[in-house]
């Protein structure tokens, strides 16, 4: 099965990169921002990168529609079945674009946030097939989520 | 070498960088030191820094660490801890304008809590905390027990 995982960079990325164990038994590959941290990642695994997104940065909508095409050309060439997420912002066009393709999406609200949500995770939790947080705290602002303990 | 870790966020955090270069200043620092500015603007008089390492440098400079004195970023903290390595995190806050809320004031207080870590929020308290470095006494980290994993593979094998 093809699975795509995406995150943003930095504590995100760090996040993702301890999703890999569950579906290193299929075709995975990466999709992430450019950033010098992100760079040189593990060469062995197929990687894509997408601008990275801020809210605060004046091109801010540039960037957006920038990677509203990045995602539609990652998606149109590699077909994924299931994408699996970790945040943040600059994701959400991936998977929503690969939702209405028909992709099933995992999300994994961020470690980081332990008594309030994050905003991408509202905006995935209306159309996630699967969504799970990593503290039992985020279960009323998420009351169909799956709590199944954390990553670290 | 102390490694001193900002993280990648877009926002600076000079609190951090002043108290260190201050620290050098007065000799209070136990040794040499390599530090990871990210955005911050603020120009030291005392060391070089370096906006941003990739994960694999990340990891290096962690491990050839004599300790670890971070913001409080999920994973900087989980890898130093990961490599038995003492840490010390002042989190960001965003009374400061160093991030978007006060979530690194909760995962601080998390990791604290269990004995993993120690908390300085501001440069007297980083102060206190490296001069006693020596007496500070840590817990070893064990990973939490989780199903996620599993849990998100059952699912993909399901589909």
């Amino acid at each position: 099965m093809k699975v795509c995982l995406v995150s943003s960079t930095g504590g995100h990325l760090n996040q993702l990169l301890n999703l890999i164990p569950a579906v290193e038994d299929h075709d995975y590959f990466l999709v992430t921002e450019k950033s010098e941290a992100s760079s040189k990642l593990n060469l062995s695994t197929r990687t894509y990168f997408l601008s990275q997104q801020e809210r605060k940065n004046i091109l801010f909508l540039f960037i957006v529609l920038r990677n509203i095409m990045t995602s539609m050309f990652i998606l149109l060439k590699e077909r994924p079945k299931v994408l699996i997420t970790t945040g943040a912002g600059a994701v959400y066009p991936l998977c929503l674009l690969g939702k209405l393709m028909g992709a099933k999406l995992v999300y994994v609200e961020s470690y980081a946030k332990i008594y309030s949500p994050t905003l991408t995770g509202r905006m995935i939790y209306k159309f996630a097939d699967e969504f799970y947080i990593q503290w039992e705290t985020l279960q009323e602002a998420y009351p169909n989520a799956k709590y199944r303990g954390a990553l670290f | 070498m102390i490694f001193v870790v900002l993280g990648t966020q877009r926002f600076q955090f000079n609190r951090l960088l002043k108290a260190v270069d201050h620290l050098i200043q007065e000799g209070q620092m136990p040794s040499e030191v390599l530090v990871q500015s990210g955005y911050s603007e603020y120009k030291p008089l005392h060391y070089q820094q370096k906006p941003f390492f990739n994960q694999e440098e990340m990891n290096d400079h962690i491990a050839n660490s004599d300790f670890v004195l971070s913001h409080a970023g999920v994973g900087v903290i989980t890898s130093a801890l990961q490599m038995n390595k003492k840490v010390i995190v002042m989190p960001r806050r965003k009374d400061q304008g160093e991030h978007v809320d006060n979530h690194q004031l909760e995962i601080a207080k998390v990791f604290q809590d269990k004995g993993y870590i120690s908390v300085a929020q501001n440069e007297d308290e980083l102060h206190a905390l490296i001069s006693n470095m020596d007496k500070l006494d840590f817990k070893p980290y064990v990973k939490s027990n989780s199903q996620l994993i599993s849990s998100i593979k059952g699912y993909i094998d399901s589909l």
